[in-house]
């Protein structure tokens, strides 16, 4: 009888022990997964930040170009505009007004300087056909250059890595759990008979619900 | 009672344990909300900077390309009209027309077809900063919630410090077999984590508040600050209070609402406002400059000297809050501590420029601000001592006699500390040698036979297009260098401003420096008192006004 209960109290000090193996094994590997999870999270703030610079550095450039290029094209419009104006007076004098015909011929010319040397100041290619001028294409074009180049969406960056701390911090519930595993599988040592099967049923159950934890949040089915 | 205690002591552990793991998954929680906070508010400051530039971008185009050249056409057009040339008019304000198109500050409702003036403030708040300054809340907010839960985190570190301690020592107890030693180690390492858990519960228990959370309240703030940038004081004072009533506790409204009452002559109720900021903490040597400012037009003179003595002191580089304790010290009676201060103030100002020059940089625009504040205080008391009326109430000077020549003397001083320098980097020295007299003004009349006459006189009908200053003077050398000042109904226009150096001799009389002169058809002085003050060598050595009228 006395040889019998201490066989069997072998048996359950092997279980303990490897019980308590495993649960100090999968610890390990679940605060891995957290550190990595974790990591994760920090590089994807980085990226995200990186690209709300990028953001508002291409929006900060895009305007300063093409409302400086605007300017030059107001120059060159109300140019355009004064001469369309001189031609049609010009073409409603009479032939015998030749000092009108002079002064309006002369400011024809000034005025036509004026507005070729304002041409050369903005990029023609965001003409429009009637005239007016493409700023939103340019402003377009511009972030679309700076898209191909670097990555300007913070907020997919942003929430990824709330994902990835999300997943940190469920693992960090998981270490605890198992904690608590490794607590319990320790207390049969000094407790009572009785006691000692609901430690070593309770420290079992809360170890295969970690593992199981450990695999839905490690495949992103559970709390992501 | 050994085997006993022996089975409680491991329970203890448990217990505990199981605690450090509850405490270490708050602390990770509050690290990670503590990293988004900064994140989110690194992400707000970046897209301020972004919004700001981009919006000023825009807007310097609106205003300085777009209305700028609508604005040169329109004065072509008015100039080709008052030479009778209708055709070219004509085509001015056809090309001024198509410009409006280009831009939304040239349309409804920002342009003013009537008299062609921009609501460039409020073209300014629609198109970018309402959104920068909601951003600079949010910024704010945000940073504030980092800070808060930064603090959390860290304190949860110091709680689960002290459990490990209480660990330790319940493992002691746990492995000797000294029976005193254990109940110490067993006492101590519970209180430990009592103490622990209680501080903690304390900490988790504490509300992180983020203003972001009330967005009604942001909206109202914003737009009030909109407003007051539009110098729309009376409404925004009705924004920021429904920004109170959506959030009692906003620190910022009252800072901004009692600014709005303070420009208002509310003064009672801007005091009442600056007063409730500071007790939420919200203190800046600004916003107790015009708390002080408050108090000084309520009469309060000793609460203002008070606070603007504890500002100087702290924040010793605002200059017109100790143009502003001079004057409140003025006022109250006490003429040598005025004095004192002034003179102080002065020194420093001469001490900024001296550093700006040594480090091959400039003053900042708050020196000359400061300066001139401190030029428009003083005039302040030397009006009330001659109205015998206003605010604070004149009544309140004690001896108004020794108040206004005090006053008078200073106002000189710093004008010339001012004049000095801008143009020698330091005060001016020595006293003045030359006389300046016969300070009078006129307009050219140009006669049909070549000649030019001056009208002369102190008050002119509107439309007038050129002024000239005419003064007799003796003991001026040449080249000493002569700088003339012109304020239009009080403020200095640069524009109007001449330097140049002496060369017109030792004396004469009726020598005469043109101010204004008229080069095209469309420009003439608008109606107001123009003051006038010439400077020899940074002294001030005459000054007049002239009036034009309606």
């Amino acid at each position: 009888m006395e040889a019998a209960h201490v066989q069997e109290d072998d048996r359950l000090k092997i279980v303990i022990a490897l019980l308590i193996a495993v649960t100090s094994v999968v610890g390990a590997i679940v605060a891995w997964r957290g550190s990595v999870a974790a990591d994760a999270a920090g590089d994807s703030d980085t990226a995200g930040l990186r690209a709300a610079i990028h953001l508002n550095e291409v929006r900060a450039l895009s305007a300063v170009t093409t409302y400086g290029d605007y300017g030059a094209y107001t120059q060159y419009y109300r140019d355009r505009q004064i001469i369309a104006a001189l031609e049609a007076d010009l073409s409603a004098l009479p032939e015998d007004a030749v000092d009108e015909i002079d002064a309006l011929n002369t400011e024809l010319a000034n005025v036509n300087d004026q507005m070729t040397v304002a041409q050369q100041t903005f990029p023609n290619q965001f003409l429009n056909r009637d005239g007016s001028y493409g700023l939103e294409r340019q402003q377009g074009q511009i972030f679309a250059d700076a898209a191909r180049a670097a990555d300007l969406d913070p907020v997919t960056n942003f929430s990824e890595a709330d994902q990835f701390r999300t997943k940190s911090q469920n693992f960090l519930i998981i270490f605890s759990a198992l904690a608590v595993t490794l607590v319990l599988l320790t207390l049969i040592e000094v407790a009572t008979d009785r006691l000692k099967m609901v430690l070593l049923g309770g420290g079992s159950l809360l170890l295969v619900v970690s593992i199981v934890g450990t695999v839905l949040i490690e495949m992103g089915r559970l709390g992501s | 009672m050994n085997e006993r205690f022996k089975g409680f002591v491991p329970i203890l552990i448990a217990i505990i344990t199981v605690v450090t793991a509850i405490v270490a998954y708050l602390q990770s929680d509050a690290s990670n909300r503590d990293d988004r906070s900064g994140r989110d508010a690194n992400s707000l400051a970046v897209e301020m900077l972004g919004q700001n530039i981009n919006g000023n971008s825009r807007s310097y185009y609106d205003y300085n390309e777009a209305f700028q050249t609508w604005f040169q056409l329109d004065v072509q057009a008015t100039a080709a009209q008052e030479r009778g040339d209708d055709a070219a008019a004509v085509r001015y304000t056809s090309a001024a027309e198509q410009i409006r198109l280009l831009s939304p500050l040239l349309q409804a409702p920002y342009f003013d077809e009537g008299t062609g003036d921009v609501d460039f403030a409020r073209y300014e708040v629609d198109t970018f900063r309402a959104r920068v300054t909601q951003l600079g809340e949010e910024y704010t907010a945000a940073a504030g919630v980092k800070d808060a839960w930064d603090t959390k985190a860290n304190t949860y570190i110091v709680h689960l410090t002290i459990l490990a301690v209480s660990l330790f020592l319940l493992g002691l107890a746990a492995s000797i077999d000294h029976p005193a030693s254990q109940v110490i180690f067993v006492v101590v390492g519970s209180a430990l984590a009592l103490v622990a858990v209680v501080w903690a519960a304390l900490v988790y228990a504490a509300p992180v508040f983020d203003l972001r959370t009330q967005p009604a309240a942001i909206e109202a703030y914003t737009r009030g600050v909109g407003l007051v940038y539009q110098n729309r004081d009376d409404e925004a004072l009705a924004a920021f209070n429904e920004a109170v009533t959506a959030y009692p506790d906003y620190a910022a409204v009252y800072v901004a609402r009692g600014g709005a009452n303070l420009r208002l002559s509310n003064y009672e109720a801007a005091a009442a406002d600056f007063e409730q900021a500071r007790t939420m903490g919200a203190e800046t040597p600004s916003m107790l400059g015009d708390l002080a400012i408050a108090y000084y037009y309520l009469g309060q003179f000793s609460k203002a000297i008070a606070l603007q003595q504890s500002v100087v002191e702290n924040s010793p580089s605002e200059l017109w809050v100790q143009f502003d304790l001079g004057a409140t010290q003025l006022i109250s009676g006490q003429v040598d501590a005025a004095r004192a201060t002034y003179e102080g103030a002065m020194q420093a100002a001469i001490a900024e420029v001296q550093a700006a020059q040594q480090a091959s940089t400039t003053p900042s625009s708050q020196l000359w601000y400061g300066l001139n504040f401190g030029v428009l205080g003083l005039e302040e008391i030397r009006g009330l001592i001659a109205n015998g009326e206003g605010t604070p109430d004149p009544a309140l000077i004690p001896d108004p006699a020794a108040v206004d020549e005090a006053a008078g003397a200073l106002i000189k001083q710093i004008k010339e500390l001012t004049v000095g320098l801008e143009y020698q980097g330091t005060a001016p020295s020595g006293s003045l040698s030359a006389t300046i007299s016969n300070f009078t003004f006129g307009v050219p009349v140009y006669a049909d036979d070549g000649t030019v006459s001056l009208e002369v006189g102190e008050a002119f009908i509107s439309g007038v297009s050129e002024m000239s200053l005419l003064f007799d003077y003796d003991g001026l050398r040449d080249g000493q260098m002569i700088v003339i000042k012109v304020y239009i109904d009080g403020d200095e226009d640069p524009s109007w401003r001449i330097v140049r150096d002496w060369d017109g001799g030792t004396s004469g009389s009726g020598y005469e420096i043109p101010l204004a002169i008229a080069y095209s058809d469309t420009f003439i002085l608008s109606s107001a008192t123009y003051t006038v003050e010439m400077y020899v060598d940074g002294l001030l050595a005459g000054s007049g006004e002239f009036v034009i009228e309606e």
